[in-house]
């Protein structure tokens, strides 16, 4: 008898070049996603005005805020998708464990994540050609990606990192419920409590509003691998084709 | 009343992802997506939102409004600069970049009034150098400093306060009241500019200023009826 | 060197006890035939050899691990069953083209050929295939990846005659060629009795016995004859089933133990398949004494 030896590495690599084929219509559906917020977003997403010298000025800023808020979502979706049964199940067809499908699962999360978070900050500049090409009203021309790189690369790590950590909710919020139905009623007033009470608002405070770009990195870094982690730790039990 | 209202926007979330997955369904059902055609899909995807941001590099700039914070910053400074030398009469440090008019005008006469047109202060800074020339000549210079408003430059687009002679009368007059509306775009979310989380030149701002420099005859007087700021 | 070897296992799903007390063990290189009425715990016995589902109590080992994660069994063994499933997006080539990274002994030969032979359309999507085809992209898929120890849940179900037997001719030739652990479940002895060297026949979540073909063939015998003759033979011995023939005639199957001096009575041998059917079954007459 000879026994092939994989080592996790080995199959969490197969794993993931695996749900990358397997997973391309999220990155489909993303780029809809993406579609439909640029389509909504050509009212613009917040308006300021002032005047100096008795001239009113009025500036409407065209920003990747709704395509974002729509991402959001997407990534809550995709992360709790991956989590379903049919996903998991489909896993199993294969060379696995719980650990290696996590790992892999983790990893592409993060791939799509990055894509999603570039893709999300440079959908913008499709906007940008066409409304100054095309549109009728007065479009000035703003700094563009290579004006502010700095700027610019942060944006796109912060969006990253917050579809990141959206997706490992969803993951983790999906984990949970394939644990026990139970959750399917647990999470949504979790969440709800959050939102609405003092001490859920003072906790988004202390994670989200901070003053340094760097803590709020931080902080979302943090928040992933304790989603990821727990996530992890409550799937190891959990039984497939049961 | 008000917890209603902060429960609607995670409805309609609810409700706007309930359809993304019922669409997602149906669509997954109806096209089969070859793994071929959903690489294009995704590279086509990619290649134009690239696309967009050279293509975007190269549209035609109707105005110098890219600048940095730092740039903004310089301005700032700038204005600064000229404001103090202005206060202080310091003439050969006033930049002449800032110039807008020039001009001499024959005051018949002994008194000059100093006059706003439309609004009770007045929207220019005005100096009064007094000279020993007897002659009836007052000589003027009109300068206007930086204007960025949003990260846009505003100097050249917005009319400014002019200055109009009326016999004896010196009318700084107010733009007639205009409403200027620009569509602008951003790379920043505005969910972080609210906290300043990452700082952008569209919340900087440069409030430049009208400046009229006079020099008068020590003989002819300047009324400032309105208690106007002149130095 | 044992391949699985289980010890007391026990399994249930909330108040259902799926395995009772299992209690086996299976050397390398055989192909063993899993026996069972339906719900006797075949599949969920299957599950937890594979990996998939937990045992309650109780150890088992596969390949000396115990198999729930962990990656060594994941990778030398597989379970072929209607259950497995692969995504959407992916087309049957697609998926046979990915096979390789995970099975390092893929027979990607094997695989193209028999894809070919039962054929299928590689453009497909494997939910989208009917039971029976989906079967047989099932086996070809199990027999490609080569594994060391190999299980069919049930393999045959949804295929057509020709595809069984073609499926089972495979399997033979696959097993002759590249000798493994072999373990196929089925509630249909007699066809796969040509394939099997042992037979593991569970009931009710418990070991019923674990034999060679060739022991199970000798395990019981068929007595016919005179009522009360076949009574009184019968009588110190262990019946698994009885059918009245006529006013006068009565047959039994009881267990061998021994040699039996047998007059007046005449003896059949008794197909490893009735004799499955005979000890799994409850009562010890047969469907016609429902009606009677």
């Amino acid at each position: 008898m000879f026994l092939t030896n994989s080592t996790l590495g080995k199959v969490v690599r197969a794993q993931v070049r695996f749900k990358i084929n397997a997973y391309m219509g999220a990155l489909l559906s993303l780029i809809f996603v993406q579609l439909i917020g640029l389509l909504f977003s050509t009212n613009g997403s917040s308006t300021r005005g002032t005047s100096v010298n008795n001239i009113q000025i009025q500036v409407i800023t065209i920003s990747n805020d709704l395509v974002f808020v729509f991402v959001a979502i997407w990534a809550l979706f995709v992360g709790n998708l991956i989590t379903t049964r049919a996903y998991r199940y489909d896993d199993f067809s294969f060379v696995t464990t719980r650990l290696s499908s996590n790992l892999a699962n983790i990893l592409v999360l993060l791939m799509i994540s990055i894509f999603a978070g570039v893709t999300t900050f440079l959908s913008n500049n499709v906007l940008r050609v066409y409304l100054s090409i095309f549109g009728s009203t007065e479009y000035t021309k703003s700094p563009g990606v290579f004006d502010e790189p700095f700027s610019s690369i942060g944006t796109m790590l912060v969006i990253t990192l917050l579809i990141l950590s959206l997706s490992s909710g969803g993951y983790l919020a999906g984990m949970l419920i394939q644990n026990s139905r139970l959750f399917l009623l647990v999470i949504p007033i979790i969440v709800l409590s959050i939102l609405t009470t003092e001490i859920g608002q003072t906790l988004i405070q202390i994670l989200f509003m901070n003053e340094s770009t760097w803590l709020l990195i931080v902080n979302l870094i943090f928040m992933t691998i304790v989603f990821f982690g727990i996530a992890i730790a409550i799937s190891n039990r959990l039984e497939v084709r049961a | 009343m008000t917890v209603i209202m902060a429960f609607i926007p995670i409805l309609l979330i609810l409700l706007f992802s309930w359809f993304i997955r019922i669409g997602m369904k149906n669509l997954s059902k109806r096209i089969i997506l070859t793994k071929g055609l959903a690489k294009g899909i995704i590279l086509s995807y990619i290649s134009v939102l690239f696309l967009a941001v050279v293509v975007y590099e190269f549209l035609p700039d109707n105005s110098e409004e890219v600048i940095t914070l730092n740039e903004l910053e310089k301005l700032e400074n700038e204005n600064q600069v000229f404001d103090e030398a202005f206060r202080k009469n310091e003439v050969s440090k006033l930049k002449n970049d800032f110039l807008v008019e020039e001009w001499t005008h024959e005051v018949e006469g002994d008194t000059l009034h100093v006059v706003t047109s439309n609004s009770d202060y007045l929207t220019a800074k005005v100096y009064v150098e007094w000279t020993d020339s007897k002659e009836q000549q007052v000589e003027g210079k009109v300068y206007r400093t930086n204007i960025f408003i949003y990260g846009m430059n505003m100097k050249d687009r917005i009319p400014f306060s002019k200055v109009k002679w009326e016999e004896n009368q010196l009318i700084i007059e107010e733009p007639t009241k205009q409403e200027f509306k620009y569509y602008r775009f951003s790379n920043n979310l505005a969910l972080f500019t609210i906290n300043d989380i990452l700082p952008s030149i569209e919340s900087g701002r440069v409030q430049g200023e009208t400046y009229v420099y006079l020099k008068v005859p020590k003989h002819i007087n300047v009324v400032d009826e309105m208690g106007l700021q002149l130095y | 060197m044992k391949v699985i070897e289980c010890q007391h296992v026990k399994k249930s799903y909330r108040k259902i006890h799926a395995l009772e007390d299992i209690t086996f063990q299976i050397e390398d290189h055989k192909i063993t035939g899993l026996i069972g009425r339906n719900g006797a715990g075949k599949t969920t016995l299957l599950k937890i050899l594979a990996g998939f589902v937990n045992e309650d109590t109780g150890d088992v080992r596969v390949f000396s691990n115990h198999p729930f994660n962990n990656l060594c069994v994941s990778a030398n063994s597989i379970l072929v069953d209607n259950q497995m499933s692969f995504p959407d997006s992916l087309t049957l080539a697609d998926i046979l083209e990915i096979a390789p990274s995970f099975y390092s002994k893929w027979d990607a030969q094997l695989a193209a050929r028999l894809f070919h032979y039962f054929n299928l359309n590689p453009k497909q999507q494997h939910s989208k295939l009917s039971t029976g085809t989906r079967g047989t992209f099932n086996m070809i898929f199990g027999l490609a990846t080569r594994c060391e120890l190999t299980m069919f849940d049930e393999p045959t179900n949804g295929m057509d005659e020709a595809v069984r037997t073609d499926f089972y001719r495979a399997l033979l030739k696959e097993y002759i060629a590249h000798p493994r652990t072999i373990l196929i479940s089925s509630h249909h002895l007699a066809e796969i009795e040509h394939l099997l060297e042992d037979i593991l026949l569970i009931h009710k979540g418990k070991v019923v016995f674990h034999k060679s073909l060739e022991e199970v063939k000798e395990y019981a015998v068929g007595i016919q004859g005179p009522i009360e003759k076949v009574i009184e033979f019968t009588s110190q011995m262990e019946i698994l089933h009885t059918k009245q023939m006529n006013d006068q005639l009565l047959y039994t199957v009881v267990k061998k133990d021994g040699p039996m001096n047998l007059e007046g009575v005449s003896t059949k041998p008794i197909s490893p398949s009735d004799i499955c059917m005979y000890i799994t079954s409850d009562s010890k007459g047969g469907i016609d004494d429902v009606f009677n």
